[in-house]
């Protein structure tokens, strides 16, 4: 578990790191607006860009903290070893789901290797592989959580 | 209770049955998706449900169009992404293909590049235009099936600009393109890119002073609440292409790639019918709302902007731009 360790600090860091870099553009084109005599046209774009990555590295740190929205009235009702096995079930369904993803990005990454994007003229397919990245992430962790599970339920019997 | 479950399942049975019987579908065997930007009062709109018509009656209803305006189908790029990836067909484009490795697309928006109407036609209808759509045919893989003139580009603003001496200091909004921002820059304005939607706030609040579209864009956007003069800058005359995915149209049996040209042609012609009445209307329309027409010194500003436009510019591009000049 020292690998997934390590990840979830990475992870951290650059969730933080593009957190920092979209405020700090957004900044600069509110500064170079009203004080600089020109502006650059390229924050717009850095900040979206920046938000993307920090939602796809993010997304799989949410699943091993269990931040996401759901609605627990069904599992409050549970005991706890059926709690266990239905938050199984919805872990295999997320799997499943960004499995699937995972496959259709792939095309995806291929069309707009093409495309620059307007103003940074960055490959689009560097942007698109953001999706790529976030199904993979998410599938990890959902695969750590659910080993977990199994160890309880191993162990409690 | 058995009553019950038997009537849950016979509901059940009976709804997913009317589903599977749509009315009348049997004829139709290729469905083309058109999307565009513009609202449905807008002229494109206009002609693109003219194509749909003319494509059903043309093909005896063996194929029909459906339109998806005010970016149903996703904005410009997202547009562009669905077409290559086949999940719609049709759509409206511009400069904007220039991100898609297609260096010439911009051609069809340069300050400067185009005089007039008879020009424009003579370009886009002639040699040059052909060039141009078989570059994005072999390129993007998109094949321009037809093109819309568009109104020229002018610039708005609260203090009248006679000459690029008076915009220093002038903060212009431009669209995310960089051959505007630099050409701008040039003029002696400060541009920032900025999206369309946060145009009319932002002028309100003097986060910009100024910004440059069309008639029907200052017009539908409601500019002439918050700005005073039209400036005839005319710096942009440009057209947009309507792109159909080239992998969709070479997939028609011969006969419809046939009524897919000939109706895209009945669009083009329809649609800049609309488009030579609705240029008039918009300017009277502006004037009426109180904003005052300004002649502007054009040659100066050609003058400064070319320079930038060069500078910008390739060296294929420049040759390009060279020939649309030469063009009488």
């Amino acid at each position: 578990m020292t690998a997934f360790n390590s990840l979830d600090r990475v992870l951290e860091w650059a969730v933080i790191g593009s957190f920092v870099l979209m405020i700090l553009s957004v900044c600069l084109q509110v500064f170079a607006r009203y004080a600089l005599p020109w502006s650059p046209p390229w924050t717009e774009e850095l900040a979206r860009f920046c938000f993307i990555y920090m939602v796809s590295f993010g997304a799989g740190l949410a699943v091993k903290d269990r931040s996401y929205v759901n609605v627990d009235i069904l599992l409050q009702f549970l005991g706890e070893r059926k709690k266990i096995l239905l938050d199984s079930f919805i872990l295999i369904l997320i799997i499943l789901l960004m499995g699937l993803m995972l496959w259709h990005a792939i095309p995806l990454i291929r069309i707009v290797q093409m495309q620059l994007s307007a103003s940074l003229k960055i490959n689009m397919a560097l942007i698109y592989f953001s999706m790529f990245c976030m199904s993979l992430l998410v599938i990890l962790y959902a695969y750590r959580e659910l080993r977990k599970n199994f160890n309880q339920i191993r162990n409690s019997r | 209770m058995p009553f019950l479950r038997s009537f849950v399942i016979w509901f059940f049975a009976f709804l997913i049955l009317s589903c599977g019987t749509a009315p009348s579908q049997e004829k139709v065997e290729y469905v083309l998706r058109f999307g565009h930007l513009a609202n449905e009062e807008n002229i494109w709109h206009k002609g693109a449900l003219k194509f749909a018509e003319e494509v059903e009656a043309r093909s005896k209803g063996r194929m029909i169009v459906k339109v998806y305006p005010n970016e149903q189908l996703g904005k410009e790029m997202d547009m562009i992404t669905g077409i290559l990836g086949e999940v719609m067909d049709i759509m409206i484009t511009a400069e904007s293909l220039e991100n898609w490795s297609l260096p010439y697309a911009i051609l069809c928006a340069t300050p400067y590049a185009i005089r007039d109407s008879n020009h424009l036609h003579k370009i886009a209808g002639g040699e040059i235009g052909e060039e141009i759509a078989q570059h994005i045919i072999e390129v993007a893989g998109l094949k321009p099936i037809a093109y819309f003139e568009r109104g020229a580009r002018n610039l708005t603003s609260n203090i009248p600009v006679l000459h690029p001496d008076d915009l220093k200091g002038l903060i212009i909004r431009v669209p995310n393109v960089s051959l505007y921002v630099s050409t701008w820059s040039a003029l002696g304005a400060k541009p920032t890119p900025m999206a369309f939607s946060e145009v009319f706030t932002a002028l309100q609040q003097s986060t910009i002073h100024g910004q440059e579209n069309p008639f029907a864009l200052i017009r539908n956007a409601g500019l002439y609440e918050v700005q005073k003069y039209v400036n005839l800058t005319e710096h942009v005359k440009g057209w947009a292409y309507v792109v159909m995915g080239n992998k969709q149209f070479e997939n028609l049996p011969n006969d419809l790639q046939q009524v897919v040209i000939a109706s895209a042609q009945v669009m083009q012609d329809y649609e800049h019918q609309l488009f030579l009445e609705q240029e008039e209307l918009d300017a009277k329309f502006l004037q009426e709302k109180g904003m005052e027409f300004i002649q502007v010194d054009k040659e100066a500003f050609e003058r400064l902007a070319r320079k930038a436009v060069l500078e910008h510019f390739t060296k294929e591009q420049i040759a390009l731009y060279d020939r649309i000049q030469q063009l009488r």
